[in-house]
């Protein structure tokens, strides 16, 4: 019994450490976003390595994503026999949930743990240090450009990502439960609204914005050589879910 | 295009190497004697790794559907006491059983991953090879089984989790009692079968090919950390993958 | 006998090993020296069938190895102890259960026989009592004896050694081959040798072979080496170095 509350308790102070450390460095990131400094070149290069990187896997996650969720929406439509709602059953919760919650899993999976992983290995061989010593401050330097280009690929990917869920349901709808791409289409633009598109958007930001700060602030916290990466990667994943699905209750209830 | 092409060529080697890693390991399954001990250790490995995590997320998770689905039924038809019954299900055979397999590919097939490709890279594999313990056998039977074990166990205890947490969330916020929002006979035995028919596929899918990524870890430190990430994001994109072509079978037998 | 015939392997393109062939009888030791990333390592693992060649056969007392199925090769893999350049030892495992490893797993000795025979070895690589401790606990001259004592804990008939005595001082260096040639007269093995220390190699080794970038550039005895190309002779002597 013991035991257990040990463990609990040693459980609850790691969180308080991890919650006081990102705390810390949100407050950093912060400051340093009133007088952004950014360097142009490096700014580029996080764009365009974030964009590639994830293009892919957000594109097939958000095929997928529409596929599973006309599955499930199918299954009310045909007992119900509703089919002129399916679009509508479909928009919703692509857009305002499993779009954004997916997208954002795979997004902290592929570019955040990398964000770790990079700039762990800078820390244990020193470039980081390399850097303050030439008056560089690495938050300027490495974490700003990092997050910049997170959160805006979040956004720009959960645009791409839409379409390509729609794709997924639709033919999906098509394929399986016999709805007619048009009956789909029409449904979907009547009853989905601007509205749903735009609570999704704001979520997939603040996700970007979520897994930037958390990459970030592990990659920077490594301690400890090869292995202190490692297992700064593995507590980065695990972070941004947990952080994840926190900001998605928040931010349901704030946005309705 | 070069890259795509890349991509596409990187991803037919890795299911290539996957595929075989399934093939040969069940092959030991079948034909080689199991090792108690090393399953017992990697039941509770898996298990102690996630099932806080689990816990935590289904929890949050359920809240969210709860919240969702609360906002629309008041607003549509005004009367949010249904909530329960058509959420139940739906975490029953697909947000449960999903969302719990994507937090353990994170979880766990980052661990199994880091773990073998570390071994890899230090020449351990290479050493058992030599002890006449191929590591389908000794390294990953022993994880496959535990995790075709505790997989459904995980998933049991997100869904419960999710529900527990939808229910609070409904009687705050939408003052559903709760006994009204605990309506237990709309679930299905079907679907209890795809929750677990999925649960069940995660579990031999995660191990697999977070082992396969793990056995082509190549070069030190930085080959681990690849295998790493690379074992994150193709386990849970096999996650993805498997609840589709589950829920259509399903689908299609329930219509 | 081992016995390589015009083996070939690249990786990625670039070629590795080029046209090697190399010959060690039954009983002999060869010093395989040349260096780092000349290929040295990639020849051993050939020997134990870990990597496939691209050309060229691999043939182990009378058997090619790139023929056998995995079951047979496993039993080959059974005869022949290997030292690894990076330890290998499993580090979850302790020094003891590392060491009884291969008899368990290749069923070399009855179960109730192994831990005499593990205390044995370990008394002879000088290291009585560390049997309970894990390996992470251990200086890098103990692991390599362990390693050693794991290699050739079931008697094998061919020893492999990848640099058993990297980054380690001299006197640690001369006990270890001090060790390995009392194992390896022990068991009257086939041995071959990668390192860099060749004045410690001249007493235990009978022939010697130069790899450099893949190709195999000298072998014979140490007196031959004396007549042979400058390269071989700056290595084995480290005379005209600049």
């Amino acid at each position: 019994m013991t035991r257990a509350l040990d463990l609990v308790g040693d459980w609850f102070l790691r969180l308080a450490l991890v919650v006081g450390e990102l705390s810390l460095f949100t407050g950093q990131v912060a400051r340093a976003a009133i007088r952004p400094r950014l360097d142009r070149f490096e700014t580029w290069r996080c764009l365009y390595r974030v964009g590639v990187r994830s293009l892919p896997i957000v594109a097939v996650t958000a095929f997928f994503a529409g596929a599973i969720t006309v599955l499930q929406v199918g299954t009310y439509v045909v007992k119900l026999r509703a089919y002129e709602v399916v679009g509508w059953g479909f928009g919703f919760s692509v857009f305002r949930e499993i779009g954004p919650l997916l997208i954002g899993l795979m997004f902290s999976g592929r570019v955040g743990a990398n964000a770790t992983a990079e700039l762990g290995t800078m820390v244990v061989t020193e470039q980081v240090d390399a850097l303050r010593a030439l008056a560089i401050d690495p938050v300027d330097y490495l974490v700003m450009p990092r997050i910049l280009a997170m959160v805006s690929m979040m956004a720009l990917l959960f645009g791409i990502g839409s379409l390509f869920a729609l794709l997924g349901g639709v033919a999906t709808g098509w394929g399986l439960i016999e709805v007619d791409p048009f009956v789909f289409w029409n449904s979907f633009v009547e009853y989905v609204k601007v509205d749903d598109f735009l609570n999704g958007l704001t979520k997939a930001t603040a996700f970007g914005l979520l897994i930037g700060v958390v990459s970030c602030a592990f990659g920077l916290g490594v301690r400890g050589g090869a292995p202190g990466v490692g297992r700064a990667v593995n507590a980065c994943v695990v972070a941004s879910a947990v952080g994840i699905f926190v900001f998605d209750y928040f931010l349901t209830t704030l946005l309705g | 295009m070069g890259t795509l092409r890349l991509l596409v060529l990187d991803g037919i080697a890795q299911a290539r190497s996957t595929w075989t890693l399934l093939v040969r390991t069940l092959h030991y399954i079948l034909h080689a004697p199991w090792d108690g001990p090393a399953i017992r250790q990697q039941m509770f490995s898996v298990g102690n790794r996630s099932v806080v995590f689990v816990l935590l997320t289904l929890g949050f998770l359920g809240a969210i559907t709860s919240l969702q689905a609360g906002f629309q039924a008041r607003r549509i038809i005004g009367d949010t006491s249904l909530i329960g019954q058509q959420l139940l299900p739906l975490l029953v055979r697909q947000l449960g059983p999903t969302l719990a397999g994507l937090m353990v590919a994170t979880r766990v097939g980052t661990g199994i991953a880091a773990e073998i490709g570390s071994m890899v890279v230090t020449e351990q594999v290479d050493a058992l090879r030599m002890c006449n313990a191929p590591p389908a056998d000794y390294l990953i039977k022993p994880r496959l089984i535990a995790c075709v074990i505790m997989l459904p166990v995980l998933v049991t205890f997100g869904v419960l989790a999710a529900f527990l947490a939808a229910m609070g969330v409904a009687y705050l916020m939408f003052h559903t009692p709760p006994l009204v929002f605990a309506k237990l006979d709309f679930v299905h035995l079907l679907d209890l079968g795809e929750g677990m028919a999925k649960a069940l596929a995660f579990g031999v899918s995660i191990p697999i090919i977070a082992g396969a990524a793990g056995l082509d870890a190549r070069g030190g430190s930085e080959g681990v950390g690849e295998a790493t990430t690379r074992a994150v994001v193709s386990c849970s994109l096999a996650v993805i993958v498997l609840d589709f072509l589950i829920g259509g079978v399903a689908f299609l037998v329930r219509t | 006998m081992i016995r390589l015939e015009g083996v070939h392997k690249s990786f990625g393109g670039v070629p590795v090993l080029t046209d090697v062939s190399l010959h060690v009888p039954a009983g002999g030791t060869l010093a395989l020296i040349g260096e780092g990333g000349a290929g040295k390592s990639l020849i051993l693992k050939l020997i134990c069938g870990l990597i496939e060649p691209d050309a060229g056969r691999v043939i182990v007392d009378g058997v090619e190895v790139n023929r056998l199925a995995e079951p047979a090769r496993m039993a080959l893999r059974g005869r022949i102890g290997m030292i690894f350049q990076n330890y290998a030892l499993f580090d979850y495992l302790s020094v003891a259960e590392n060491i009884a490893f291969p008899l368990r797993r290749l069923g070399a000795a009855a179960p109730r026989d192994i831990d005499a025979r593990v205390a044995r070895r370990l008394a002879q690589v000088h290291l009585p009592d560390i049997g309970p401790k894990l390996p992470g606990e251990l200086s890098g001259g103990m692991k390599k004896r362990v390693c050693l004592a794991r290699a050739t804990v079931h008697d094998p008939p061919i020893m492999l050694c990848d640099d058993p005595t990297a980054g380690l001082d001299p006197v640690t260096t001369n006990r270890i081959f001090a060790l390995l040639k009392q194992l390896q007269a022990e068991n009257r093995a086939t041995a071959i040798i990668v390192s860099h220390e060749v004045d410690a190699l001249r007493p235990i080794c009978d022939r010697f072979a130069m790899l450099e970038r893949g190709h195999l550039i000298f072998e014979g005895t140490p007196d031959e080496a004396r007549h042979a190309a400058p390269a071989v002779r700056r290595f084995m002597t480290g005379e005209g170095i600049e």
